[in-house]
């Protein structure tokens, strides 16, 4: 009786040899198929079979591309559509560049139609640094060395007043912003003539009239412009439009809410006002 | 530790060396013959691998070897000779392979089938004289990569009844 592993090992010695039989034929046919050239008539009669089973694959395998094309454009399309967005980001940025530099212009041409209006008293300031708290608004100004501003001065834009200056030093300044808590000027009510005194709120742009009796005839869309008292700023340069006025039923006095007429975080130039003026500096037709 | 799952099917094994036959000798859109994948080596293999007695014989082997060059019109036998030598490397190392983890079952049939394609194009080359196509090596070796996919789908039971 045969061992198994004898067994194993007459099957394994059978099958290398069946291997090497069939090995030996490869090579051969590979031999003839290269030098002989045997199998080429068969082969192309094959080729025939061949482009006919190629044919009637041809809509699968044509579907089959068009598949792959679809998604090899759709990639490309995806990469060309990234490429233009970032162009379009680059020329939205230089657009807006553009835009600022147009809005400059305009300002500094405004501020320069001011200056020529009333040559003396002014001196041109520029923005250099500006607080970043609410409840604290001004903005630190740059100028010309010995420039004769000093504290007290007033701050204009080309729509009306900014400011006051409330520190001085060789060529810069701090400029308290009429919204600021502590910021107070008197001002006179252009329809009327009623003085009054107006504070900030701390707000942005935001001002209000205090102190200003029930009866008074204040109504919302007035303008309320400095009223030059004391002689050592001038008259007339608006300050702000009345938004809303109300009636508060624990005190005698009106709720007037005022709106400042210029942003200073609008524009970086400005001018002081180091003298007396005219009053007819700001033409208040611009105003609206 | 990974092994293979035992049971085989006859059906499955055929029709999955038919269409590994058809994909081998007509090619796959939008690939180029250097580029095309010999699926059936690798169906072959795996069947080998794992049927045993009941794998893919010799003569079996050999016929399709020579089938799939006379339909793609390739040097006649040269594909007859990888397969043999696959089904011979399959039997040798079948117990191993089915033993060891995926990741080495596929350095395995990366080797091996790189390994394959050297020879056969080492023989071709040293008879034209030409160098061997670089290209075709590379993308031999990535086709190998794929056996874990290939053993899923092969391993995969498609019968609506489990038997």
């Amino acid at each position: 009786m045969p061992l198994a592993s004898n067994t194993i090992k007459g099957n394994r010695f059978h099958f290398y040899v069946k291997f090497l039989v069939y090995l030996t034929i490869a090579l051969c046919f590979v031999f003839l198929d290269l030098n002989q050239r045997t199998f080429t008539p068969i082969k192309d009669k094959l080729s025939s079979f061949d482009v006919a089973v190629n044919g009637s694959f041809r809509p699968f395998k044509a579907w089959l591309d068009d598949f792959s094309i679809y998604f090899s454009s759709k990639v490309e399309l995806v990469r060309e559509n990234q490429k233009l967005k970032t162009a379009q980001t680059y020329s939205d940025v230089q657009l807006q560049k553009l835009a600022a530099t147009e809005k400059r212009l305009e300002e500094l041409e405004s501020l320069l139609e001011l200056r020529e209006q009333s040559a003396t008293g002014m001196q041109a300031v520029t923005v250099i640094a500006a607080s970043d708290s609410p409840y604290d608004q001004w903005l630190r100004v740059k100028y010309k060395k010995n420039a004769s501003i000093k504290s007290g001065d007033y701050v204009v834009g080309t729509k009306g007043l900014i400011g006051q200056v409330i520190s001085v030093e060789e060529d810069q300044a701090v400029v308290r912003v009429v919204s600021d808590q502590r910021a107070s000027v008197y001002v006179q009510v252009l329809r009327t003539g009623f003085r009054a005194v107006v504070f900030g709120r701390g707000k942005y742009n935001s001002l209000e009239l205090k102190f200003v009796p029930e009866e008074v005839d204040i109504k919302v869309d007035d303008i309320l412009v400095t009223s030059g008292l004391g002689g050592r700023y001038p008259y007339g340069i608006p300050v702000g439009k009345v938004s809303s006025v109300s009636t508060d039923l624990t005190s005698n006095f009106s709720r007037i809410l005022v709106q400042s007429l210029e942003d200073p975080n609008a524009n970086n130039s400005f001018i002081a006002l180091t003298g007396l003026t005219g009053d007819d500096l700001f033409s208040l037709d611009k105003l609206d | 530790m990974s092994v293979l799952i035992q049971r085989i099917s006859n059906t499955k094994m055929t029709v999955s060396i038919v269409i590994g036959l058809i994909i081998s000798s007509f090619g796959l859109p939008g690939l180029s013959s250097s580029t095309a994948p010999d699926c059936l080596a690798l169906i072959i293999l795996y069947w080998a691998m794992l049927g045993g007695d009941h794998g893919p014989r010799l003569s079996t082997v050999f016929v399709l070897g020579m089938v799939v060059d006379f339909l793609g019109g390739q040097i006649v036998g040269i594909h007859a000779l990888k397969y043999l030598c696959l089904v011979a490397l399959a039997v040798q190392f079948s117990s191993r392979f089915r033993m060891s983890a995926r990741l080495n079952r596929t350095v395995f049939v990366v080797l091996t089938v790189l390994a394959l394609e050297v020879i056969s194009q080492g023989l071709v080359s040293l008879y034209f004289g030409a160098s061997m196509d670089m290209g075709r090596l590379v993308a031999v070796a990535a086709w190998g990569m794929t056996w874990s996919l290939v053993e899923f789908i092969l391993e995969k039971n498609y019968s609506r009844v489990d038997r």
